[in-house]
């Protein structure tokens, strides 16, 4: 009894916020004859005439979003790629809500998230590059048409690829290699543009922003030349670390 | 709620931005020039941004082994290997700046072979801490003693006293307390300063000191003096003073300046006592030290006293040694401006001039290699593009030449016999080891050299299409020649059945310029040639060295990347 009243507590708070701010705009405008237009404009549409809603969060909807990830990598391995043990990536992910069951649902989707950066390894040019394909399974709290809360687990595997321009070395010392990889984050979705009434499958663009924190499993940094060649041995690379992600999103 | 959500998010972002930190300064600084020294074991490459050394090593399949770092103290000044290649001493003048919290004091660090199995390491190491920096270091040839002086390479300090010098027992590990290790020693002055420093081996002192049979000193060259400091007692609580021979007469405004020692370590079976004898660069006396027994109310606290004896060799000499000739123990003097060898009996300094087919300015003993048996010593006299001792070397002249001590004094006309090796010599190197009588005497101009064989008195030339670097294998083994910043090596190998009678090279090449190449010894008693590449962060190719062509060479790449 209490957790209904609490979820509908939970539902009914974007709404009532909602409210308050369609009751200070037309307070802030000061211009009477504005205000007599709204108050002129405003009639109560019977309810034969509403056209059928309803909410996207009762609906099956796909979405996709495009963003920049920031990963924080303080393993010691990722010294020789950065100065500043800071990943940047761009991520781009596809998802599609499976099961519904307001306020809650759960999508599932496939996401890419690519990095491609280097830096001067004792004078020697260096270069590490990070394609990560993951699944993100995703719970979603739905606040009506204030978007959703969500947690995310995205399991899924890494292609790291590691490089140094040695000129001691008759080629690039380079070591590529796919690790297993997951992320876990929770964050927020902001719907963009409110449209009351439309339709789930009416086209929405969002502003997505979530934290959490990715593993990819240790990698020998044993980077060789080839051609027979020894090579060095840099240590253990582990690009894990906390990171953001900040996207746009469009769900239809 | 939700403005409750978008503070934390934002609070979360904040705090990993600020937690964004750089990486360890390692990476930002590229090795420089990194310099390498052969060791019999191995070679220690200096990474100076570092202060460390990284030790290479080979192993079976003529691969590099597992690399090993050992720190040394901030700003190196010096690396000398020891006098039998086995350990490695790196002088650091530290950090001026000694109020910072990563700020090191002046040290001398010792890398020797790890004595304990246990360790896992080839090398270890063990530093010696100084109170003031001391840019040059002297090492002692019987690995006992090394000596930190200051020289005329410079200021350290703002303040300084040039006449401090450290001396380290190597034999003893570090101590503040007594008995001190290092210990300081500031040297009375007479006006100089410690030039060269040298080391004289066990002497053997007159039977009636009060302690002691042998004795092993410094003789500190400076500009007008000669200090000689008792190195055995330097590390008692109250070590005896230094004994100070001034050159310099007082009688005249002309400054004496001592270039170049020779020690005689004395005879207690035939009753010689120890000599030392000092040339001079200006002037064509040279004083000979006797060390007698001290009288205890005598000018000295030591035991021993020496009494100087000047001999004028009619020339200003350009090198010296005393030699065993048919006549007993002598001072040879070579005098390049008369031509001329002088011999001098040490004790009546009556002379014995050897006229010499031509000026020749360096002497070396080579008694062992061409006559082990004879009575008397056999010197190889030639000449080097550099100077003499002391500049003494006017003429610039070539040729080599073996006198014979054995009738040097009865016979002096008949005992020079000149090889016939016309160009000019650069150095003289010893191979020595499994062949004692090879010498190589290279040229000047670099792009020949002659395989004197001491044995059978042939001197065979041999020519290189460019400047080439010898260098001899430790064992004796085998000469390898490369041209330096260039990719062409060679190698003679002495020990191949025929190798002396054809000295046929063998051709080998690197993919990277070489900056230097050493012959190490492997655990499993193999050799292996180590070339250094100085690109990058260091590269090396390692051949078997008994076997250069029979199996491809190894490269190792990048071994300054390695963080320690």
């Amino acid at each position: 009894m209490s957790r209904a009243r609490s979820l509908r507590s939970l539902s009914s708070f974007p709404r009532r916020l909602f409210a308050l701010a369609t009751t200070l705009v037309p307070c802030a405008a000061s211009s009477p004859a504005a205000a007599q237009e709204v108050a002129v404009s405003v009639e109560t549409p019977s309810a034969a005439s509403l056209p059928r809603v309803r909410p996207i969060e009762r609906d099956l909807v796909a979405r996709v979003e495009l963003g920049y990830r920031g990963s924080f990598v303080t393993n010691a391995g990722y010294n020789p790629f950065s100065s500043n043990d800071y990943l940047g990536q761009f991520s781009l992910l596809a998802s599609r809500t499976l099961y519904v069951a307001h306020p809650f649902a759960f999508a599932a989707g496939i996401a890419w998230d690519y990095a491609g950066g280097g830096d001067f390894a004792r004078g020697s040019q260096s270069s590490l590059t990070l394609d990560r394909l993951t699944v993100p399974l995703e719970a979603r709290l739905h606040f009506g048409d204030w978007g959703y809360a969500f947690a995310r687990v995205a399991p899924g595997v890494a292609f790291v690829r590691t490089e140094i321009d040695d000129p001691s070395a008759p080629a690039p010392l380079a070591k590529e290699r796919w690790l297993f990889a997951t992320d876990v984050s929770a964050g927020y979705s902001f719907p963009l543009m409110v449209r009351s009434g439309a339709s789930a499958r009416t086209p929405r663009a969002w502003l997505n922003a979530d934290g959490g924190y990715g593993w990819v499993a240790n990698e020998r940094l044993d980077l060789m030349p080839g051609g027979g060649a020894s090579g060095v041995d840099l240590g253990t690379l582990a690009l894990n670390g906390a990171f953001f992600r900040i996207a746009l999103a469009a769900s239809y | 709620m939700s403005r409750r959500l978008v503070t934390s998010f934002g609070a979360a972002v904040a705090c990993l931005a600020l937690s964004c930190g750089s990486r360890s300064p390692y990476w930002n600084t590229a090795p420089g020039a990194a310099g390498s020294i052969g060791l019999n074991s191995g070679v220690a490459l200096l990474d100076s941004a570092n202060s460390r050394l990284v030790m290479l090593t080979a192993v079976a399949g003529d691969e590099l082994g597992p690399l090993q770092s050992v720190p040394v103290g901030h700003n190196v000044a010096a690396e000398i290997p020891s006098p039998d290649g086995t350990s490695l001493l790196v002088l650091s003048t530290g950090d001026s700046l000694s109020g910072t919290p990563s700020a090191e004091p002046a040290s001398l660090t010792l890398v020797a072979p790890a004595t304990s199995a246990t360790t896992g390491s080839a090398f270890s190491s063990q530093r010696y801490v100084m109170q003031a920096p001391m840019p040059n270091l002297a090492v002692d040839p019987l690995g006992t003693y090394a000596v930190g002086y200051i020289g005329a390479s410079g200021q350290s300090t703002f303040l300084q006293n040039k006449n401090e010098i450290v001396i380290f027992d190597l034999t003893r590990a570090p101590s503040t307390t007594a008995p001190l290790n290092p210990v300081f020693r500031s040297l009375r002055s007479f006006g100089g300063t410690p030039q060269q420093l040298t080391f004289t081996p066990k002497l053997l002192m007159p039977a009636n000191l009060a302690y002691g049979a042998t004795r092993r000193l410094l003789v500190v060259e400076s500009e007008i003096d000669v200090t000689l400091l008792d190195l055995d007692d330097a590390f008692k609580p109250v070590p005896p003073s230094e004994i100070t021979v001034r050159l310099t007469s007082g009688m005249t405004s002309q400054q004496i300046t001592p270039a170049g020692v020779a020690v005689d370590p004395g005879d207690s079976a035939q009753s010689l006592l120890p000599r030392i004898a000092v040339a001079s660069s200006n002037d064509s006396n040279v004083f000979t030290l006797t060390l007698e027994a001290a009288t205890p109310s005598g000018p000295t606290d030591d035991d021993f006293l020496p009494s100087l004896n000047l001999t004028d060799v009619g020339g200003i000499p350009s090198n010296i040694a005393f030699v065993k000739t048919d006549a007993g123990s002598r001072l040879a003097a070579l005098v390049p401006s008369t031509e001329s060898a002088v011999l001098v009996e040490p004790d009546t300094s009556v002379t014995t001039s050897v006229a010499l087919p031509q000026p020749y300015t360096n002497l070396s003993l080579v008694t062992s290699a061409v006559d082990p048996t004879a009575t008397g010593d056999v010197a190889m006299l030639w000449n080097a593009s550099t100077q003499g001792e002391g500049g003494a070397l006017a003429t610039g002249s070539a040729g080599v030449a073996l006198w014979s001590l054995s009738k040097s004094v009865g016979q002096p006309y008949g005992s020079i016999d000149v090889l016939d090796v016309a160009p000019a010599i650069e150095k003289v190197l010893d191979v020595g080891g499994q062949n004692p009588e090879l010498k190589i005497l290279q040229l000047t101009g670099g792009t020949g050299f002659y395989v004197l064989d001491l044995g059978d008195g042939t001197a065979a030339p041999l020519e290189t299409s460019e400047t080439a670097t010898l260098e001899v294998a430790p064992d004796g083994g085998r000469l390898w020649a490369f041209a330096f910043g260039g990719t062409n090596l060679g190698v003679i190998d002495f020990a191949a059945s025929d190798a002396l009678s054809t000295l046929a090279p063998i051709q080998l090449s690197t993919a990277l310029p070489i900056d230097a190449v050493y012959d190490v010894a492997r655990a499993d008693g193999g050799r292996s040639l180590i070339a250094i590449h100085d690109e990058g962060t260091v590269g090396a190719t390692v051949f078997d060295a008994l076997n250069p062509t029979q199996t491809p060479p190894h490269q190792a790449s990048a071994i300054l990347l390695e963080a320690p």
